[in-house]
């Protein structure tokens, strides 16, 4: 064997066939068990990542701002960014790194799903050479491969499971979606709100359904961190939201979630006449936010947005 | 244009897709790119002077046993139902023979691996010796729905023969009728055992059974803690076989009551060997245990070898003759139970041993992972010739 095997493989494998053991020999229970193992150690990490995508957030403004100012002058841009980005105590990289901390875990788990639940009887014999000295692990084999309609070794033929996986991914990304009023960073958004899903959808379609129920129970445990840390995000309002700062718990994500619609409408109704990339929009200037005092009624402003006076809002 | 004002969609587009390209081939290095495809691990049957051999193209092969010149090639005549799906699981048919073709009287018989994407199916095949088409075929139309790992016994004018899908079926040697079906709790991999009007067969459901051939009713069973893929022996009225648990198990035949088991470091896959009331077990922690056949005492310390071991040894001319996995070649004397000599021309030339191994006439006969049949001198271990079975 070598160190991949060794420091990944193969205590992937035992733990798997351990917690198939003890969850009433069922293979599917195990990698559910696994998954939220998995995520229990990373939730540090994940939890600096969110509040760190969060504060990406809130730089949007002053970003969009040093664009406009700097962005002819490269290099200024960039010292000002990453200036902006240690002043907030944010790392781009920090965004990204709990995605790609879990990307030889992910390899190693379908490396283990293969083995464990090996067809081919030269793959079966294979096995052997993964398996730990304990009693447990030698006496539970050979491991079921069902799990409710799946057979967890290989794709699900009923192809729900890639919809599952694309359908938790994309409201995962849809909570954290930046929230920009510029036209080409909305672009980005959207792009990268649907690309990542289709992509493990399509990879679903290739890999043992074990692996996509791993991706699945990931996702969802993502989007409950990523509720508690933020609220529901764009997924609720899908307008141009704002997000302020600070607060975590849900209970005042209802006043967050508020706050940005009213913004949204005074942003929609500035577009119609002032599109952002023609002309700086005051606010982002001062850096303030927009005071409630503005639209001291959301709920007003969001039935006056039905009402029709904002047609560009509602075709949104 | 667009790039200059999309860099930063740009920017995240190929991050993106830079990491979903190392998880794709990350997973693709044991992905469906790369899963084992089974070759099989057919043994050599010897008769007369041919030897029978199911090769890793699912064809059985027969050879002349001195010169190795190819006498007769059969393709196994199957039909199995494609695949079809999106996904990479949906591939071409395979065709594979992991047990040793058995010869009886004028007729051979042979079991097959099947499958297809996901499934897995098996046949029984008899032929006439000299014939290309099979004399039948069991089931006579479609296939088994599990493939047959172990290989087909004859006694008593039946073939037994059991199945991935843990049936033992015992069938007419002539005519290929089912006589009975006897089910188990999970596959049977193991070739089963017939002595004394019962057959013996274990199952990965960790349970050794013993039926009566005449009715196909369970007389006794024996479980153990660990699935048992290694095939039983008779000996002195005792079963012996190795499980999963890390045992190896003697049975009392008459009443299925534990005589003794003795405990290795990895699971006991391959037929042990017994001559002189000396059990030669091979297990996959790479030893060889010698053991007193009466009690389970170990009579020396176990044989290291180089690496695991998992096709059964044979013994001739007093030598137990091994080969591990890498395959090297092992001779160990009967008489002292020191090893007499060592040949590692198999694994100087990538070969891996998974069949077991057949000896006659002062040459013992190696079937190789890569198809590859080696004869080497039993006495001095030197290899005679060695010949590919593709044709």
């Amino acid at each position: 064997m070598n160190a991949w095997d060794i420091i990944a493989i193969q205590p992937v494998i035992n733990v798997l066939i351990v917690l198939s053991h003890y969850l009433f020999n069922s293979f599917g229970l195990a990698i559910v068990a696994l998954t939220i193992i998995i995520r229990g150690l990373m939730f540090p990490l994940t939890i600096k990542q969110l509040r760190a995508s969060k504060t990406m957030q809130e730089l949007q403004p002053k970003l969009a701002e040093l664009q406009k100012k700097y962005g002819t002058d490269k290099q200024t841009l960039a010292q000002e960014q990453m200036k902006l980005y240690r002043e907030s105590g944010v790392s781009p990289a920090g965004c990204i790194l709990p995605m790609i901390i879990q990307l030889p875990v992910w390899i190693a788990l379908y490396q283990a799903i293969v083995r464990v639940l090996a067809a081919a009887p030269e793959d079966f014999l294979d096995l052997s050479r993964y398996l730990y000295s304990w009693p447990v692990v030698h006496s539970a084999l050979p491991l079921s491969k069902q799990f409710l309609w799946l057979n967890l070794a290989v794709p699900d033929s009923i192809m729900l499971m890639p919809i599952l996986v694309g359908g938790t991914m994309w409201v995962q990304q849809k909570m954290v979606t930046p929230t920009n009023t510029d036209p080409r960073q909305q672009s980005t958004s959207t792009i990268m709100l649907w690309m990542m899903p289709l992509m493990f959808a399509a990879l679903t379609l290739q890999f043992p359904s074990g692996l996509a129920l791993y991706w699945i129970v990931s996702n969802l445990i993502t989007i409950a961190i990523q509720y508690y840390v933020t609220g529901w995000g764009a997924l609720v309002k899908p307008a141009a939201i704002k997000v302020t700062t600070g607060d975590k718990k849900p209970k005042r994500h209802v006043a967050q979630i508020e706050k940005p619609v009213e913004e949204a409408e005074v942003v929609t109704e500035t577009t119609e006449t002032e599109p952002p990339s023609e002309k700086p929009d005051p606010r982002t200037k001062s850096g303030a936010p927009p005071s409630r005092k503005r639209n001291p009624r959301p709920t007003g402003a969001k039935r006056q947005s039905r009402g029709g006076k904002s047609p560009r809002t509602r075709g949104k | 244009m667009w790039f200059k004002h999309h860099k930063s969609t740009l920017g995240k587009i190929l991050l993106l897709l830079l990491m979903l390209t190392a998880l794709g081939s990350g997973l693709a290095v044991n992905g469906c790119v790369s899963t084992t495809v089974a070759r099989g691990w057919s043994g050599i049957a010897i008769d007369k002077d041919s030897l029978y051999i199911g090769s890793s193209e699912g064809k059985l092969v027969i050879l002349n046993a001195t010169s190795g010149v190819r006498v007769q090639t059969i393709s196994l005549p199957v039909s199995i139902p494609r695949s079809v799906g999106l996904s990479c699981a949906a591939s071409a048919a395979t065709v594979a023979i992991y047990g040793t073709p058995t010869v009886a009287g004028d007729m051979i018989y042979v079991d097959s691996y099947l499958s297809s994407g996901t499934k897995e199916y098996g046949k029984v095949y008899a032929f006439t010796l000299g014939k290309d088409e099979p004399e039948w075929t069991y089931p006579s139309q479609g296939n088994l729905n599990g493939a047959i790992i172990g290989s087909a016994v004859v006694s008593g004018g039946r073939v037994y023969a059991g199945g991935s899908d843990g049936k033992l079926y015992s069938l007419d040697a002539a005519t290929g009728q089912k006589q009975w079906e006897f089910l188990t709790g999970d596959k049977i991999w193991s070739t089963p055992a017939v002595a004394g009007g019962t057959v013996y067969v274990a199952s990965f459901d960790k349970t050794i059974y013993a039926i009566d051939t005449a009715t196909g009713q369970e007389r006794w069973h024996f479980e153990t803690g660990g699935a048992i893929a290694s095939s039983p022996l008779i000996y002195n009225d005792t079963v012996y076989f190795g499980s999963f648990d890390r045992y190896l198990y003697a049975v009392n035949v008459t009443d299925g009551s534990l005589k003794w088991k003795f405990q290795g470091s990895n699971w006991f896959w391959a037929q042990v060997v017994i001559t002189n009331n000396v059990v030669y077990a091979p297990c996959l922690d790479s030893k060889v245990y010698i053991l007193d056949a009466v009690n389970g005492q170990e009579i020396t310390t176990a044989v290291s070898l180089s690496y695991r071991v998992s096709s059964s040894p044979v013994i001739a001319d007093n030598l137990v003759i091994v080969a591990d996995e890498e395959g090297v070649l092992y001779a160990l004397d009967t008489q002292n139970n020191q090893r007499k000599w060592s040949n590692d021309d198999m694994q100087s030339d990538q070969q891996k041993v998974y069949a077991s191994l057949t000896a006659t006439g002062g040459v013992v006969y190696v079937h190789t992972n890569k198809g590859l049949i080696y004869a080497f001198d039993i006495q001095s271990g030197a290899k005679k010739w060695s010949l590919p079975l593709k044709s």
